[in-house]
């Protein structure tokens, strides 16, 4: 490939610098880690805060329940009468003369008028409430606490909306312990219930001092949310990048005026993601540790791309201005290929792909560039590379093969789910941070997201084009577009297979592009019958829309001379392969001369490679007669083609006489009928042939 | 077959004759015409080793580097892994020639094991009494320094020596 330096460092060189560790890149991953709990929060978080609270407390409406409350007041009476009571008896313990005690027995008489009236006993009563309450408190707790019960919520949330501050500060020093409590007693309990918030909660504290928050998770998860952040930042990027871009503007515009619809660019954006090579390079010195390629395709000069990509590498980094970051150049676009670089310490692997790289194929990358180094790279193979081939070990090639063979195939998530996740959640847990889940439940939706790209992926029909799915609460969203019903339907159906329980919101648009089927099979069976024409031969072609492959059918050709057809079908866009069924060894019987309109001149191609094997056939098999067809097209008068029918068999049959055929061996015919196979929507020249018919 | 890689890079200040001297030893082609070099080509040249050699056959990537002015400094960057380096100066531009020193300064500070040639070349625009005189007044008893050789791009003078007894000392 040749890259030189002096035309791609400049400006079709693109960089995106990597931003993936949290304290590099302040910004990025502001918006990164708002974005992402903003997502956890948005829809699953609000109805479970709603399902959640009748639980803790009864609502307004129960406890303003006339019922209740009439009730609550009965109890309160009786339980101050009693009270009373207690006060009187003592009261008349003292015996000092008997008019004291009628007073009293006057007194407490009205007093019990009174206690009727519930405004007066509240009068009389406050000033020695809370005297009397302690009493009763002391002497029977069992009586107080149901009746105080019925209406402790009304007077919390009373004395809450008088006095807000007081109450919370009563409350402060006990909900602590409480909480500490209850999660020994029932920690469950206290997730299930803090849970819900726990997202939104964690929002606000990032918004509130994002920095003490990531300081905070930074020694136990920093690798991890910032290779989640990482991506998540990438692929903001990447879409605003694709969709504001000034670049991506102009190309919009420059295609409609060149007249190319958005569908047709689809199309043309959809060529499937391929790998064409895969090369590990050592970082310093370029020299390639390894590389592997399609076999089949022309083989790139790995020595000589490694090379280059190298010294682009170190011109970018030279030219990055920011000495703070390490900027790290991940991808060049070239002409129809992209590189995509994935950068460890002391080596990188360039990945020459094609097409739009589906969002795991990075993680991909990352997989294999890890397993690599986990594997050699702390004996110091990587980093002392000296060019001797004979140090690297066949199982870096081997790892590299995978990445051309299934390039978005991940590692199973299971063997994850059991390394990462948990671990974290356990660590989290015993730091009393249950933010694990937060993570975990990130985590599995990454998963479900990527099961349903890899299904997306192995449908042939589907694999061609932008689905992106995406989360939202219990909610599988898939944008794009695509360019039928159907095929919006069938990702429908795909993505509720791989993630059965989730709701489906299909936002995928329908766009009519172009080569739909039908566009497609006219288009190859047009290209198809004029070969043919050239050929002298039948071909016909169908399309076989599942497998979006074309058949090409028709009489023996040699391959070197029917190649050049199929090359020009797999130009159809929309066409996947070519299948040739041509028929093995075709009888010269079988063959039929074709002519040009209104001729009844045998074309010397058709003489050699037709006329002459059937000459030989017909003196190798004596006893055969045949029977001489000719055959007109539709154009002309039927006058005329009357006439040429049989005239071109008998120009044929003159032919074969003098070839050195008894001519009593064969009968002439004519008809203006088209042949068998050939419709009236086929090429006309089909029509215009002789065609034999062997007798007994 | 065994084939081993190395990284070589050419170093020199401007149109001295590394682009050249690479094409004489890769091509073996030379022109008059000076297209300065922007940046760095990289070119390949297999070199086959001795039978004794276990090693078979010897790649080498040579890294021709834009030629160093006094405003432009070379980029340390691009010697990296570099396992050896032509230091080429032009016989008839005299401070082409005190410059090496600082390129070998530039070499050993990024490989400090690496290994450095030092091509006097154009020694075909020089008579034989000149060419004498250019040989002994440079002083460089240093070790991991091949050289000076008397080079020429236009003739192929000492080309294919300079650049197979670098490979050789990489090697060994
Ligand atoms: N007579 C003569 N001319 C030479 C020789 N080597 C190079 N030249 C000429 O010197 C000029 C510069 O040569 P280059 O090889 O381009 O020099 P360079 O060191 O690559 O220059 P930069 O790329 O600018 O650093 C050209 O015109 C060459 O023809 C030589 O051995 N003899
Ligand atoms: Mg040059």
């Amino acid at each position: 490939m040749p890259v030189s330096p002096d035309d791609s460092t400049a400006p079709a060189l693109s960089q995106h610098s990597a931003l993936s560790t949290v304290d590099q890149s302040p910004q990025g991953n502001d918006f990164a880690l708002g974005e992402l709990f903003q997502f956890l929060t948005e829809k699953d978080v609000r109805p479970q805060v709603h399902a959640v609270a009748p639980a803790v407390a009864p609502t307004r409406n129960d406890v303003k329940s006339a019922l209740t409350t009439d009730e609550a007041g009965e109890r309160l009476r009786q339980l101050l009468l009693d009270l009373l009571d207690i006060e009187a008896q003592q009261a008349s313990a003292n015996p000092e003369d008997s008019a004291g005690e009628q007073v009293w027995q006057l007194r407490l008489r009205q007093l019990e008028r009174q206690c009727r009236d519930p405004r007066v006993m509240g009068q009389v009563i406050f000033p020695i409430f809370a005297v009397l309450l302690q009493k009763k408190i002391a002497q029977s707790p069992e009586e107080i606490i149901p009746a105080l019960a019925l209406i402790i919520d009304r007077v919390i949330e009373t004395r809450s909306q008088s006095d807000r501050t007081a109450l919370s500060k009563v409350l402060a020093t006990t909900i602590p312990g409480a909480i500490s409590k209850q999660l020994g007693e029932a920690p469950n309990e206290v997730i299930q219930a803090i849970a819900p918030a726990m997202g939104k909660a964690i929002t606000e504290q990032v918004r509130l001092d994002r920095d003490a928050m990531v300081d905070a998770l930074y020694p136990v998860i920093g690798n991890t949310i910032s290779k989640y952040m990482g991506e998540v930042v990438s692929q903001i990027n990447e879409r605003v990048e694709k969709t504001l871009s000034l670049k991506g503007i102009m190309r919009r515009l420059s295609l409609r005026w060149q007249g190319i619809s958005d569908a047709e660019q689809i199309l043309r954006d959809a060529i499937p993601f391929r790998v064409q090579a895969v090369f590990l390079i050592h970082k310093n010195s370029g020299l390639v540790i390894a590389d592997v390629q399609q076999s089949g395709s022309q083989a790139l000069e790995a020595d000589m791309l490694a090379g280059m990509l190298t010294a682009i590498r170190s011109f970018a980094a030279e030219c990055s201005t920011d000495s703070r970051h390490q900027s790290e150049l991940t991808k060049i676009d070239y002409e129809d290929f992209q590189i995509i670089m994935e950068v460890a310490g002391y080596c990188y692997i360039a990945a020459v792909t094609q097409g739009d790289p589906p969002g795991n194929f990075s993680i991909k990358l990352r997989q294999t560039l890890s397993s690599i180094i986990l594997n050699h790279g702390y004996g110091g193979l990587l980093e002392q590379f000296d060019g001797d081939m004979r140090r690297v070990p066949d199982s870096i090639p081997q790892l590299l093969t995978e990445l051309l063979v299934a390039p978005t195939v991940l590692e199973k998530p299971k063997v994850r789910r059991r390394s990462l996740p948990v671990g974290l959640l356990v660590l989290l847990m015993l730091l009393g941070i249950p933010l694990g889940w937060v993570y975990y439940r990130h985590w599995q939706k990454q998963q479900v997201i990527l099961a349903v790209d890899e299904a997306m992926a192995a449908n042939p029909a589907l694999a061609l084009y932008a689905i992106r799915p995406r989360i939202q609460g219990g909610t599988l969203i898939l944008t794009g577009k695509v360019p039928s019903p159907d095929l919006r339907e069938e990702a429908g159906m795909v993505a509720l297979e791989v993630a059965p329980d989730l709701v489906l919101a299909n936002e995928l648009l329908t766009v009519v592009a172009p080569p739909d089927p039908e566009a497609i099979a006219a288009e190859a069976q047009r290209l198809t019958q004029s070969f043919g024409q050239m050929l002298g031969a039948m071909l016909t072609s169908r399309y076989d829309r599942a497998n979006q492959q074309l058949i090409v059918e028709g009489g023996a050709i040699a391959p070197e001379r029917i190649n050049p057809l199929a090359e020009s079908l797999r130009q159809i866009p929309g066409v996947q392969s070519v299948l040739l069924t041509l028929s093995g060894d075709p009888s010269p019987t079988a063959q039929r001369l074709y002519f040009n309109p209104n001729s009844t001149i045998i074309a010397p191609q058709e003489q050699t490679q037709k006329l002459e094997p059937l000459v030989a056939y017909l003196q190798a098999n004596p006893n055969i007669r045949l029977q001489i067809i000719g055959h007109t097209d539709t154009s002309g008068t039927e006058k005329i083609n009357r006439q040429l029918a049989p005239q071109r068999a008998q120009v044929v049959k003159d032919a074969l006489v003098q070839l050195g055929i008894n001519g009593d061996r064969l009968m002439v015919a004519g008809t203006i009928a088209p042949p068998p196979q050939v419709t009236e929507s086929d090429a006309l020249w089909l029509s215009r042939c002789v065609r034999f018919e062997v007798l007994n | 077959m065994v084939t081993v890689s190395k990284k070589i890079c050419m170093v020199g200040d401007f149109g001295v004759g590394k682009t050249s001297l690479i094409r004489r030893f890769v091509e073996r082609e030379f022109s008059d015409r000076y297209l300065s070099t922007v940046g760095v080509k990289i070119s390949r040249k297999v070199v086959p080793l001795p039978p004794m050699d276990d090693v078979d056959e010897l790649k080498l990537l040579i890294w021709d580097l834009e030629g160093q002015t006094k405003f432009k400094a070379i980029t340390p960057t691009y010697l990296q892994g570099s396992s050896g380096v032509l230091i080429v100066a032009d016989v008839t531009r005299p401070e082409t020639i005190d410059h090496i020193e600082d390129h070998l300064q530039l070499f050993f500070g990024v490989n400090p094991a690496g290994w450095v040639a030092i091509a006097l070349n154009k020694t075909d625009l020089l008579d034989s009494d000149e060419r004498t005189h250019v040989q002994t007044s440079l002083e460089l008893n240093r070790p991991q320094i091949l050289g000076p050789y008397l080079t020429s791009a236009k003739t192929g003078d000492n080309v294919d020596a300079i650049f197979t007894e670098l490979a050789k000392e990489m090697l060994a």
